[in-house]
């Protein structure tokens, strides 16, 4: 489980989140959700360690993760940035190569072993004939593809996703809930940063609903779907029903 | 063979036979025979081609790869296309501070040339850094930011050059970049740091691969970005102001050579850095060579002919790009 407590983070003077404790269970998809500029892309990079707190200490079971090296933290916890960038030229093979960065010495050079993971997470992705591809020519779906091969090939017990389905059509952002549950499925604890509240529902087990900074709250989809919260969260009246394919919650807007 | 062995052997043999040609010629031609037997045994020409073209030879080579890995490393940090350490004001500082010195100093051992540009290189760079982080990062401002310095200290050269104008013509050579009259003197200072600093940008290259993925994703694989930053920074402004330190400002090298690179190899910074290496000290040689032999006895700076082809290409750079 990933621990969070009293943490103080912000840019230059602005502070995002003041004292924030939350608990991330282990094993499962965890979704922050809130409206835009509620601090949980913040909360995710202060967890992946790329916004250094002020104050408050993350910590993986015990292990307070400030207090690991760069190298030795990436071992336990990979991230999917919102939009990173795309470098002129790189082909899909060199992008998941460097999922296995952590594990290298100082000349970078590839083991037998790390081939062996990029070759299986290539494969997963249904990338392997792609390999060769420059990722610039890829379609979006297919570029958040490699980039989850990346992800893959790091093999991380922790994955922190951030708004991953953001710029996928339909049917790519389906494809990437389906991968982000299969990656639960093989273990890994997963974080997911998610706008689509049935998006939310249907694949994450537990939601954390933030508001200006603040954990609002915390609970399974059937606890935190409630007109109440969505009207206080959201400033959104809407329509609560079940979901007849997923078995869970979903609302409709009014 | 793969792109990166057809460059780096196509490259070395250019450098070859550029090599051969300059020590041939000049404002005096010599024979292959008398250069080979001069080169080994002294005699008649030995001050032609022992004093003279060798040590400009070598110069040129080292300068030209200090400047064009100075031109990665700067690019790679900085994730600009338009960065380079001229166009940074870093060798404007370095030359500056170089300057300054010899013309109130005329008598300076030039050992301690490299480490008076290096803390003009610096206070430059300081000076960027500081006038450009209180802004939204953005490239443009950067690029315009660093021309505006570097006319500044251009201005200061010039203002030195009207206050000691006897001394003009060694002063020239920081304002427009030249190897006249670069002797061994110049060399022996020169080597230790270029034999630390190559290397040592080689060690980082790979990692700078991670780095163009962006702050939070190089971070997330295990990159401690900030010292990354910082020690390729420091490494690409000792390497310019070491450079300039020998021969002045010799314009556009460090844009160049990495775009060359880059279009030949790729942007992996294994392959591209050395390539890039390569073609600098091919522009800085065949520049240099072109300034000997295309007027003799008068000589040309070689930063003007450099110049005539990066200025163009800066001008394409700044038309293409479409970053702002």
């Amino acid at each position: 489980m990933i621990n969070v407590e009293n943490l103080t983070v912000g840019y230059g003077k602005k502070r995002i989140l003041e004292n924030l404790n939350v608990t991330i269970p282990k094993g499962k998809i965890t979704a922050l959700i809130g409206p835009n500029g509620c601090g949980k892309s913040t909360l995710l990079k202060s967890i992946s360690g790329s916004l250094t707190p002020s104050t408050g200490t993350v910590s993986l079971v015990d292990q307070d993760l400030s207090q690991l090296n760069h190298k030795k933290r990436a071992q336990r916890l990979s991230i999917l940035a919102q939009s990173p960038i795309t470098p002129e030229g790189i082909t899909v093979q060199q992008l998941v190569n460097f999922g296995r960065n952590p594990y290298l010495s100082h000349w970078g050079k590839l083991s037998e072993q790390d081939h062996h993971k990029v070759q299986l997470a290539l494969q997963e992705t249904e990338l392997q004939d792609f390999a060769n591809t420059a990722l610039s020519s890829l379609s979006g779906g297919q570029r958040q593809r490699a980039w989850i091969a990346m992800i893959l090939a790091q093999d991380t017990e922790y994955v922190l996703l951030d708004e991953p389905t953001t710029y996928l059509d339909l049917t790519h952002q389906v494809d990437l809930m389906e991968m982000m549950r299969t990656m639960n499925r093989q273990g890994k604890t997963i974080v997911v940063v998610l706008h689509d509240l049935n998006q939310a529902s249907r694949y994450c087990d537990h939601l954390i609903v933030m508001k200006k900074g603040k954990i609002i709250a915390q609970d399974s989809p059937q606890e935190i779907f409630n007109d109440a919260l969505l009207k206080e969260v959201f400033n959104l009246d809407a329509l609560i029903m079940n979901d007849p394919v997923a078995n869970k919650p979903m609302c409709i807007a009014l | 063979m793969t792109r990166f062995q057809k460059s780096l052997s196509g490259g070395g043999l250019l450098l070859v036979i550029l090599a051969v040609y300059s020590l041939l010629n000049g404002a005096h031609h010599l024979s292959v025979n008398t250069v080979v037997s001069t080169l080994f045994y002294a005699g008649d020409q030995d001050f032609i081609v022992n004093h003279y073209r060798l040590p400009r030879l070598f110069i040129a080579i080292l300068v030209g790869m200090g400047l064009a890995i100075s031109g990665v490393l700067t690019q790679a940090i900085i994730r600009n296309p338009l960065a380079s350490p001229d166009l940074m004001g870093i060798s404007g500082g370095a030359g500056l501070a170089a300057c300054t010195v010899l013309l109130t100093q005329p008598d300076i051992n030039p050992a301690w040339l490299p480490v008076i540009a290096l803390l003009g290189g610096f206070t430059a760079a300081f000076l960027i850094y500081w006038l450009n982080s209180r802004h939204q990062p953005s490239p443009a401002r950067l690029a315009l930011l660093g021309i505006a310095i570097s006319a500044f200290l251009s201005s200061c050269i010039n203002f030195l050059l009207v206050l000691y104008p006897i001394e003009v013509n060694s002063a020239m050579i920081w304002l427009t970049g030249s190897l006249w009259g670069r002797n061994w003197d110049y060399i022996w200072p020169l080597l230790p740091w270029l034999l630390t600093l190559v290397p040592f940008s080689y060690y980082l290259a790979w990692r700078l691969d991670l780095f163009a993925l962006g702050d939070e994703t190089a971070s997330a694989l295990g990159v401690d970005t900030k010292r990354l930053q910082i020690m390729a920074l420091l490494s690409a402004v000792a390497l310019a102001s070491v450079s300039v330190a020998v021969c002045g400002t010799i314009g556009f090298v460090g844009l160049l050579a990495p775009h060359l690179a880059r279009l030949l190899v790729g942007s992996q910074h294994k392959l591209m850095l050395p390539v890039a290496a390569l073609i600098g000290a091919l522009l800085v040689l065949s520049a240099d060579t072109l300034a000997r032999n295309l007027a003799p006895p008068l000589e040309l700076p070689a930063g003007v002919l450099t110049a005539i082809l990066g200025a163009p290409y800066f001008v394409f750079l700044l038309h293409r790009y479409k970053g702002w």
